[in-house]
């Protein structure tokens, strides 16, 4: 009887790690070709405007700029009168000032506008600014792709970057089941640097507001972020999740429902992925007034079924049908 | 090679800055411009720096640019040496060597020709292009891994150091939007190249296609955090430095002419044909190798028979020496029979003489008309001499081929058995000669006294029945 127990336990603790591997397998979010066509086919395709000229200057936040970048060199074949001034390097206290003095038409954001940066625009001119969701997006926490820990709640990741975490101390592997030679490695925390949307974002969930402990190594190039936990095993870091590469994976997180879940495009468009981020862009849009040309058709060909294939073969996720219209709505001038 | 790569330079000025950069390996150095005596500041280490440069103390000079892009170009050299070093040690797998050796070459080629170039900002910008996407390369898309294997690590750290120091001299004269731009070019260059390997050589310039020119225009514009350029002296400043390039990259010349050498010899190495040859130089050796052990079989295998043949042999010679016991005990019958037979002979050639004597004495002698009823064969002695003659060389065949063997295999065993082999043979031969000539003899002797007798009877006259009584 004991070694019947013996047996089933056994069974149980297989089927479990069974589970784990098949967690770790599933962790490529990219979508192929294939996919990208088929989830972009229902959107609606962009039209050509005669004589588009003019000069639209965007700046903003680093994964926002990537995509307007994106969208750039192709709509200036389309428009090759159009001049197009593209800056990143994050939506700071500083652009929001230049956006509001009217010196930047657009602004990519991965967050939401601070409101007292909504107060100062108001207060200028009369409305708030316009937001328009251009593409589905989410934090996805990066490590290593040897590295086997098999998923993290929220409260575990408060843990490991937060100076002052109440759940006590998270400094190795092993701390979060993780067995093997990595158990008792210490952890490497990467951040992105405090200009980004996704630095902010996190401190703002995740840590409450609290300070990012000493130890967190901060980067201000999301390439080097990610390539940053590719070069160590121990390392773990969070960013767009257009961003993975070969020597990486995503850490499935704790949903609401309990479940453990990747940044995929099903759970970031379903909103069952816990840390979502809609990337958007902000304007200066006058209520019942049309947009200046040039900046309407940059955004309606960014929504259209081409703006959006290009942003997912870039690594993001492309907009739904309902997505676009609702951006379509905004932006006005439909034909 | 760490000590290899350090330089001196004409001026006091610039050796001293030099040894700065060189003794401040890994860090990154900023140095006061003109001044005797070069102060340094340092910057973050690692990967754990801040783009967003310290905007409150001064900017970077051109003078300074050009040293630190001259430093980094000896301390990638160093880094990434001492990786393909530690790559290749121990390393049976040419393949392996020869693409370790091909990064370190590509990368130090192309660091020096980015170093000794006349423009600090294109400098920058393709050291950071071309060190950039070979971690991308690499590192990102896991190049490292699928041709190293488990010692992927080494390159991966040297490459990432090299990386994150690149871009830390980057945030010397790019601010957080222009780094971001970079890194935009940079990861978007790739994704529509994807199948260039040798990224090493790719250059700023390489981006035009994504709107990159503005980046640089800006730049020198001044639009960084670059110092401006004061027109005075800016020409004999160029001009200097033009001088100080050119003496730079002589003294790295040497090195870069080893590695190319040594670059040929691992793609000889690895080349198929090369390959190939020397598997079967391999086998070759395998083959030489099991020489010794294939001719200890066949030496054992040749006892193994011989000791088989020799019992055959032993059986064959006793029967032999039985036989020619035999026969010797026939000949001596023979013999016997032969000296009985002369004795009768004798006896009734005496009594013929007697008869014959008696045959003259009464006319009876006279030759008979009528011929032998029986003439005999005549004898020929050549079939004896040629059936002996056959015999000798047969035994002189087997001589030989005894000795032959007895050359090739040089074994004492064989030679004794041989030495064995051989006298028997030759005495039982000596005997079998002997007594066969002695047979030759006999029959030879009783040819002729058989022709005797038959002459004889011939000869003697046949009564007739009147002389009956």
């Amino acid at each position: 009887m004991i070694r019947l127990v013996r047996l089933l336990a056994m069974m149980v603790v297989l089927g479990l790690t069974s589970r784990a591997d098949t967690n770790q397998v599933a962790t490529v979010v990219r979508l192929n070709e294939k996919s990208i066509a088929e989830l972009t086919a229902g959107l609606s395709q962009y039209e050509n405007v005669a004589g588009l000229s003019g000069k639209l200057v965007s700046v903003g936040s680093g994964t926002g700029t990537t995509m307007v970048n994106h969208w750039a060199v192709e709509f200036c074949q389309l428009y090759p009168e159009a001049e197009l001034d593209i800056r990143g390097g994050g939506a700071t206290t500083n652009v929001f000032a230049d956006f509001i003095a009217g010196k930047v038409d657009i602004l990519p954001m991965s967050r939401t506008i601070p409101t007292n940066m909504v107060a100062d625009f108001k207060a200028r001119y009369g409305y708030e600014p316009t937001e328009v969701m251009v593409g589905p997006d989410a934090l996805g926490f990066y490590v290593n792709k040897n590295n086997p820990v098999a998923g993290l709640n929220l409260e575990q990741l408060e843990t490991i970057y937060s100076r002052t975490a109440p759940g006590g101390k998270i400094d190795f592997w092993g701390d979060v089941g993780v067995v093997g030679p990595l158990a008792h490695a210490p952890i490497s925390r990467y951040c992105l640097s405090k200009r980004h949307g996704a630095h902010t974002l996190f401190r703002e969930t995740v840590l409450k507001g609290a300070e990012y402990k000493f130890a967190v190594r901060f980067e201000s190039i999301h390439s080097s972020l990610v390539q940053a936990v590719g070069a160590d095993e121990a390392g773990i870091a969070f960013d767009s999740v257009m961003f993975a590469t070969a020597r990486t994976r995503f850490v499935p997180i704790q949903a609401e429902d309990g479940r453990y879940l990747i940044p995929s495009y099903d759970n970031v468009i379903s909103g069952k992925y816990p840390l979502i981020r809609p990337i958007r862009i902000v304007l200066n849009k006058k209520p019942d007034a049309p947009l200046k040309p040039l900046v309407r058709e940059f955004l309606r060909f960014a929504v259209s079924r081409r703006g959006q294939r290009i942003n997912a073969m870039g690594g993001g996720f492309p907009m739904t049908v309902e997505q676009q219209q609702q951006a379509l709505k905004v932006l006005g001038g439909g034909r | 090679m760490a000590q290899s790569m350090s330089h001196s330079r004409s001026s006091p000025t610039a050796t001293a800055a030099l040894l700065s950069i060189i003794l401040c390996t890994g860090n990154g150095c900023l140095f006061s411009g003109g001044g005797p005596t070069p102060t340094v500041q340092k910057t973050p280490v690692g990967s754990n720096f801040i783009a967003t440069p310290n905007t409150g103390s001064r900017k970077v000079t051109l003078e300074e640019l050009d040293q630190l892009t001259n430093g980094y170009a000896d301390r990638y050299y160093m880094t990434m040496g001492s990786a393909v070093d530690a790559l290749k040690r121990e390393n049976s797998d040419p393949i392996q060597r020869r693409i370790a050796h091909r990064v370190l070459l590509n990368g130090v080629l192309s660091m020096n020709d980015i170093a000794s170039s006349n423009d600090p900002y294109s400098q920058t910008l393709d050291l950071v292009v071309a060190v950039t996407l070979q971690s991308i390369v690499w590192i990102d898309e896991n190049r490292a891994e699928k041709v190293f294997g488990e010692r992927a690590p080494i390159l991966i750290k040297a490459l990432r150091t090299m990386r994150v120091e690149a871009w830390e001299l980057a945030a010397r004269i790019l601010n957080p939007e222009q780094l971001e731009l970079l890194d935009y070019y940079i990861v978007e260059w790739r994704r529509a190249n994807p199948a260039n390997d040798q990224v090493a050589f790719v250059k700023f310039d390489n981006f035009a296609s994504l709107r990159s020119g503005g980046l640089l225009s800006d730049l020198k514009s001044g639009g960084g955090f670059l110092a401006s350029i004061q027109e005075a002296g800016a020409e004999l400043k160029e001009y200097r430095r033009l001088a100080e390039r050119a003496f730079w990259y002589s003294k790295r010349a040497p090195n870069l002419a080893g590695l190319q050498a040594e670059a040929a010899v691992n793609e000889i190495l690895a080349a198929p044909e090369i390959g190939s040859i020397i598997q079967t130089a391999d086998k070759l050796g395998a083959t030489a190798a099991s020489i010794p052990q294939m001719i200890e079989r066949e030496r054992q295998g040749i006892f193994a028979e011989l000791d088989a043949r020799q019992t055959l042999l032993t059986n064959t010679l006793v029967e032999v020496r039985t036989i020619v016991l035999g026969a010797d005990a026939l000949s001596r019958s023979i013999s016997t029979l032969t000296t009985n037979l002369q004795q009768t002979l004798v006896t009734v050639g005496d009594t013929l003489k007697t008869v014959d004597g008696i045959a003259h004495r009464y006319g009876l002698d006279q030759p008979s008309p009528r011929p032998a009823s029986q003439p005999s064969k005549p004898f020929d002695i050549q079939d004896y001499v040629t059936a002996v003659d056959r015999l000798n060389g047969l035994v002189t065949n087997v001589h030989g081929i005894l000795i032959g063997a007895d050359q090739f295999t040089r074994s004492e065993g064989w030679n004794k058995a041989l030495r064995d082999t051989s006298d028997l043979a030759d005495q039982r031969l000596d005997r079998l000669f002997h007594n066969l000539w002695l047979t030759l003899g006999i029959g030879f002797f009783g040819t002729i006294l058989h022709r005797l007798i038959s002459n004889q009877i011939g000869r003697r006259p046949t009564p007739s029945p009147s002389s009956k009584p």
